[in-house]
């Protein structure tokens, strides 16, 4: 994406008047942002489904053919809708961040994490440099004219891009992935729910509520017989085997009332603990009641707090410069190339973060 | 240059002597509040802008810059682990909602606080909280509820102790042991 930032201004300004170049091309970052909005969600939940390989490489091939058909856009239209397709095939950040999730134990996770920001800053630095680069090949290196590049002036840096994409797909090829669940255990099957009782997170999603249970566990207990937080027999004990099966089985065995702590069992083995407080027990809830509880689940906490982290800090971002150009008493009036001076500590910041790794004892 | 050359050589080694200490949840509030200051502070150097205090704004822009810099890189992935220790099952969806939740902010911020800026700085100057404070007097809004919300979240431990006292008065059948 960052490659379009120094490319953006010039394509549209083929297409459109000088005057309404800034506005066309905020357009054409904003299309490709609304359309990642639906598509973060159906990849996260189709890659629980099949796996996060298949997703991933479908992810990798429509982000590779969106990006040629936005080089090979003729005009504003085409281009617009290059990069909402660009954007409905945008998930991959949800898809790394839920693969080093599978893969990492709590210890390497903060670092793993911190990696991804880290790559993100080094492609953000590398991206635009490319897209200025490599942007009207024909104009500068007299062998292309007549080529195809000269009829597509801009799909150069895209054809970089793509084949950098397919690159890093081949990748995936030699990654360990954890089983989707499709293809793991199957509530009812007695055979199944011991295998999961006792399988190491190597085989992630279904045993990934008992590998958090043991992550969670880890640093409280440190004389547990699970150093890496994998799931094994000390964390089953305490928290129980990961089946929904198992689970609901087990509730029905006792008649100690629940107050302070619900489970709350899924059909297909999916379960969410919580600390909430106590429910009338009996009869339907009411809608509210539970949008009210499904609100007050932790980690949708966490998501609305991770929504107003991110309004607040690109709102903020966002202002800066324009605060800084802005003439007069309510900026500071600074011409293009000091804005571009003030900004720079900015972009090159994150990369220098590399290999943070908090104590998981502390802060939680 | 200067502040960028001191963030490109202490970073290194103050993030993780820094994220020790602290944890992700100590990262997260450092970072917040670093980045209200950074928030509070800008509307602030259009005071400095008359030739004889240049270069203190140039001082304080370039420090204001490097700390906005760094912030990104302690906030963003404190809040992605926070939220991965949360969660127990369907990582792909919780990830997935996590990447399309940035998208929307990244899609309507930039509008909504570009039109605030804009109504801001018209002609006819308004009144204090209404002017050129008022996007980012709202960027600090979202930013301190943010941390209300990360606050008021049970850590993983808390949540461990309270499932292992659940677990403990659950009879497990004998053959899930």
């Amino acid at each position: 994406m960052a490659v379009l930032f120094p490319m953006a201004p010039f394509m549209v300004g083929d297409w459109v008047a000088r005057d309404e170049v800034g506005t066309w091309a905020g357009m054409l970052t904003s299309a490709y942002n609304f359309a990642s909005v639906p598509s973060g969600v159906f990849w996260g939940r189709l890659s629980d489904r099949w796996g996060r390989r298949p997703c991933m490489v479908i992810l990798l091939g429509g982000s590779a053919f969106s990006i040629i058909v936005f080089g090979c856009s003729g005009s504003l239209l085409h281009a617009m809708l290059a990069r909402c397709l660009g954007g409905l095939f945008s998930g991959m950040g949800g898809l790394v961040t839920a693969g080093m999730r599978d893969l990492t134990t709590v210890e390497q996770r903060s670092t793993a994490v911190a990696s991804i920001s880290w790559a993100y800053g080094v492609g953000f630095a590398i991206g635009p440099l490319l897209g200025g680069m490599l942007v009207r090949p024909a104009e500068r290196f007299p062998a292309l004219r007549g080529t195809l590049f000269e009829t597509f002036p801009y799909l150069a840096p895209c054809l970089v891009v793509a084949w950098l994409i397919v690159c890093s797909g081949l990748g995936l090829l030699w990654l360990p992935m954890p089983l989707p669940r499709a293809k793991q255990a199957k509530p009812g099957d007695p055979s199944a729910e011991s295998t999961s009782s006792t399988s190491s997170s190597s085989s992630s999603s279904s045993s990934s509520t008992c590998a958090t249970a043991a992550d969670a566990e880890a640093p409280a207990d440190p004389k547990g017989d699970d150093p890496k937080g994998d799931g094994t027999p000390a964390a089953i004990a305490a928290f129980g085997p990961p089946s929904a099966v198992a689970l609901s089985s087990a509730v029905e065995l006792t008649a100690v009332p629940l107050d302070a702590v619900e489970m709350q069992v899924e059909s297909d083995g999916k379960r969410l603990l919580s600390s909430s407080p106590p429910t009338s027990s009996g009869g339907g809830r009411s809608c509210w009641a539970a949008c009210v509880r499904f609100g007050c689940q932790p980690v949708v906490l966490l998501l609305l707090a991770y929504l107003l982290l991110n309004f607040g800090a690109i709102g903020g971002m966002e202002s800066f410069p324009l605060l800084l150009t802005r003439n007069g008493t309510s900026g500071l009036g600074l011409a293009p190339f000091e804005l571009g001076q003030v900004m720079l500590p900015i972009t090159l910041s994150p990369p220098l973060t590399l290999t943070p790794n908090p104590n998981p004892n502390h802060g939680r | 240059m200067l502040p960028q050359s001191v963030v490109i050589f202490i970073m290194p080694c103050v993030y993780p002597r820094l994220a020790r200490r602290l944890g992700n949840k100590g990262c997260f509030y450092v970072g917040i509040a670093a980045m209200s200051l950074f928030c509070l502070a800008v509307p602030l150097l259009r005071h400095l802008c008359d030739p004889e205090h240049r270069p203190l704004m140039w001082t304080g822009l370039l420090s204001l810059s490097a700390l906005r810099g760094v912030t990104g890189p302690l906030v963003f992935p404190a809040i992605i682990i926070i939220v991965n220790q949360t969660i127990t099952e369907r990582v792909g969806f919780w990830n997935g909602t996590m990447s399309s939740v940035a998208a929307g902010a990244r899609a309507a911020a930039p509008f909504l606080f570009g039109h605030l800026f804009s109504v801001g700085t018209r002609a006819g100057h308004l009144p204090f909280p209404l002017d050129v404070h008022m996007p980012f007097l709202l960027a600090i809004v979202s930013l301190l509820l943010s941390t209300l919300l990360v606050w008021s979240t049970p850590s993983t431990v808390a949540e461990a102790s309270e499932t292992r006292r659940f677990a403990s008065r659950v009879r497990w059948p004998r053959r899930f042991y």
